[in-house]
């Protein structure tokens, strides 16, 4: 069984032995506590006597702190000089020497809040680079305006600076202005695509008029109160200013760079924050009593003799019960050490119901043949097996993406046998090569046989393939449905097709092999067939048992076109050699000779890498679509919650001396 | 004179066209890609997945004008003398991946897209958005598959 059987532990202890507990519990990370406070209003008896557990204050206070710790956290690989590893993996840390890295804690604080103080800085920097920067544009139409700006007035005149849209008729303005005063003087400084840049010289006591003239044309006089000195002075001091603050803030910003070593202590500090506050949160889930605490959890049955360890620790009092039948139970799934990188597939569909079945084990190994087939080239193959060997090797990666590159390990073996079997390396290779190059004749033969000379062969076997794939899954569910002593219903329904779909194909290509199995073909096939029409409708009533019948034997259009599902491992498997083929084609019509030699490298690196990842991404989605579409909709039955045990849950450093859970 | 190559070259060409479908379905999921992008750089790496999804049409267009091109004997110099009605047999196994692959290349650019905004908002079921786009694709395969199968049983 892979979905791992969970029991529900109730627990009673003593206050005093509380938060030891909760601590322990963490590091062995084998029970995912529920919550025990729905209780409360189901049972009037426990009022006044238990209440809910936890601090809510103090889980947002802790909160705020990891918040603000992000915040430095993420400034500092913003700033970072360091090159980013190509995958960010944890670091390993025995417990002693990560509670020795924040035991200085107030150190930690204070540079905490340096960075924090860095990055105000770096706000008010960015702040006022904006505000000069839109300064000095404010000024470049007015450079060929050449009175000082803080000039508003004469004795008699007054001067005045604004701009209109560009859209309105300048002449139009004029006349205007013109009625209003005899003696103004309107002038075009600057116009640009938007604006026209206006000087309006007027008798002071006519000023008030020939502006309310102006705005009636969309006026808006320019704020030039607080400078001094002409235009093209002010733009100069502030580009000045500009190229000065740029500097500082790149001064800051080296500043936070430099604060790269304060990294990993911070990054400890927030872990060790996230385990206080979830030692602090889940007690929310608790009933208190004055002096004894409740809580109840889901625990894999594999686990109870390390936990009742700790719990005879602390002299608590526990009892176990199995889970109900229609109890939401929490799913941990255990496979095999060849299925587990592929319950990444099955975790990306979705986790498999507790009371229903988890099929990565069987599934791996269709996945990996698959994938084999549609890729089937074996010099691809072997440099995505090379690949994932050298990053599993160089990285310790964890968790989703671990997996994902173990099974392209596998996946890429799968390739290489598969691409040995029909002849594949980087396509036809070797054979262009040795001919171009040295004009000899040299080839590798196919271990079985080329795809590209007789397709149909491959489609035939694809679809075989498939039909095994599939009974497969209708055995998974036929065995979930015996399990379920519903033993009639998987003869009827499934047994049936197995009839239908064995004798069919016999009838019909049974030729191939011996004309003798053509007849007992047709018989089986037909007797699967009667089985279905009669058994179809059984559990409708009336008329509808006779409809049924029919209703369901035209399920043979899902399991004709589930089975020609499968003709895409021919034609995915085809896409990659043929093209493969073409870059060589490609490469070598640059002639012979050493030419040649580096046309064909030069073609071959660059083509050969776009043909590996199209359709390395090609066999990957379609060979986890087979699995969804046509095995899964077999049997599955889908949604359980992940099992999420309380546990130290660390994202920067990995604790090496506690098991850190089951997964 | 038209001989049947001249056929057998038309069939080559519409098998291309499956590009067109590709071209525009890249396009249409490469906008939404840009959407996504616009509030989460990071999801760089996993939009272009999607992106590519709806290329492979062209790739089977591409894929089934060399069968033709080796078939008929273009690639190796020596182009054949076919009859008219060989000629549009080749032409005829060219039509099925050429017509479904324009129409299924800009549907499952659609589903693509879609895929990409399920990315924006849900990006732990990228992985379904993946699968609704390459339910798309089985239709471009099967007119690749009936492309093949008219070339390779035609006795050329």
């Amino acid at each position: 069984m892979a979905i791992v059987k969970m029991e529900k532990l109730a627990v009673i202890g003593v206050d005093a032995a509380k938060e030891n507990l909760i601590a322990d519990l963490m590091n062995l990370g084998m029970v995912e506590i529920t919550d025990r406070t729905a209780v409360l209003s189901e049972n009037e008896k426990l009022n006044g006597i238990a209440v809910q557990d936890g601090d809510e204050d103090k889980v947002a206070e802790i909160d705020g702190q990891i918040a603000k710790l992000g915040i430095v956290l993420d400034l500092i690989s913003r700033y970072s000089k360091e090159k980013q590893p190509l995958f960010v993996t944890r670091k390993t840390m025995k417990r002693a020497a990560f509670l020795d890295r924040i035991s200085n804690r107030s150190v930690i604080e204070a540079n905490v809040k340096y960075i924090l103080n860095l990055n105000r800085k770096l706000h008010h920097g960015r702040e006022r680079i904006n505000k000069i920067k839109m300064e000095i544009d404010s000024l470049v139409p007015w450079q060929k305006y050449d009175l000082p700006l803080e000039i508003q007035e004469t004795d008699q005149v007054d001067i005045e600076l604004g701009v209109v849209p560009s859209t309105v008729n300048i002449d139009g303005i004029r006349e205007a202005i013109t009625k209003a005063s005899d003696s103004a003087e309107l002038r075009v400084v600057n116009r640009d695509k938007d604006m026209y840049y206006l000087l309006v010289a007027t008798l002071k006591e006519e000023q008030e008029e020939v502006v309310s003239v102006l705005k009636q044309w969309g006026y808006t006089p320019a704020p030039f109160e607080e400078y001094v000195g002409t235009a093209k002075e002010n733009k100069r001091r502030l580009e000045k200013e500009y190229v000065m603050a740029w500097k500082a803030f790149k001064d800051i910003e080296e500043q936070v760079s430099a604060c790269e070593y304060m990294r990993v202590d911070i990054e400890c500090l927030k872990d060790y924050l996230v385990i206080e506050r979830d030692r602090e949160k889940v007690k929310s889930n608790f009933l208190k009593t004055g002096r004894t605490f409740n809580l109840e959890g889901w625990i894999p049955s594999e686990c109870k003799k390390t936990v009742e360890g700790v719990l005879d620790k602390y002299d608590c009092i526990y009892e176990y019960r199995e889970a109900g039948e229609d109890e939401e139970v929490p799913v941990l799934v255990k496979n095999t050490s060849f299925g587990t990188p592929f319950s990444a597939i099955t975790e990306m569909y979705s986790l498999p119901d507790y009371h229903g079945f988890d099929p990565t084990d069987i599934f791996s190994i269709f996945y990996a043949m698959f994938f084999g087939i549609m890729l089937s080239d074996a010099g691809y193959g072997l440099l995505i097996t090379i690949a994932s060997v050298f990053v599993l090797k160089r990285y310790e990666i964890e968790g989703l993406t671990y997996k994902m590159i173990k099974m392209f390990m596998y996946c890429g073996i799968a390739t290489v046998f598969w691409g040995a079997m029909f002849g594949g390396w980087f396509g036809d290779f070797v054979a262009v090569f040795a001919k171009t190059v040295f004009g000899s004749k040299v080839s590798i033969s196919p271990l079985w046989f080329n795809p590209i000379d007789d397709p149909t062969k491959l489609l035939v076997f694809s679809l075989l393939f498939g039909v095994v794939h599939l009974f497969v899954g209708m055995g998974i569910n036929a065995y979930m449905l015996i399990r379920r002593g519903q033993a009639t219903d998987a003869f009827l329904d499934i047994f049936s097709w197995y009839m239908i779909i064995t004798g069919g194909g016999l009838w019909l290509g049974g030729s191939a092999i011996s004309q003798s199995l053509v007849a007992p073909g047709k018989y089986i096939c037909l007797a699967g067939g009667i089985i279905v029409l009669l058994a179809g409708g059984r559990k409708n009533k009336g008329f509808g048992k006779i409809t049924g019948g029919l209703g369901s034997l035209y399920g043979v259009t899902g399991y004709i076109s589930d089975i020609l599902s499968y003709a895409r491992l021919l034609a995915l498997g085809l896409a990659t050699g043929v093209i493969a083929n073409v870059i060589n084609l490609l490469g070598s019509m640059a002639g012979g000779g050493i030419k040649g030699l580096i046309a064909m490298l030069v073609v071959g690196i660059i083509g050969h890498t776009f043909n590996l990842a199209i359709n390395a991404l090609g066999s990957f989605v379609h060979s986890s679509r087979l699995q969804y579409i046509e095995f899964f909709g077999k049997f599955y039955e889908d949604g359980g919650e992940e099992f999420s045990p309380l546990r130290n849950n660390t994202q920067y450093v990995r604790l090496t001396d506690n098991n850190g859970g089951l997964k | 004179m038209i001989t049947g190559n001249v056929f057998a070259l038309l069939g080559a060409a519409v098998a291309a066209l499956a590009g067109i479908g590709s071209a525009i379905g890249v396009g249409i999921a490469g906008q939404a890609a840009a959407g996504v992008l616009a509030e989460d750089p990071k999801k760089f790496g996993k939009t272009l997945i999607l992106q590519a999804l709806p290329g492979t049409q062209g790739i089977y267009g591409l894929l089934m004008a060399f069968l033709i091109f080796i078939r008929i004997g273009l690639l190796g110099g020596g182009l054949g003398n076919l009859t008219v009605a060989q000629g549009l047999y080749v032409f005829a196994s060219g039509l099925p991946i050429g017509l479904i692959g324009i129409w299924s290349g800009i549907a499952q650019g659609k589903a693509a897209a879609a895929g990409i905004m399920l990315l924006g908002k849900r990006p732990d079921q990228m992985a379904k958005g993946i699968i609704y786009a390459a339910m798309v694709e089985t239709y471009a395969i099967f007119g690749l598959l009936i492309s093949i199968l008219m070339l390779f049983n035609l006795g050329i």
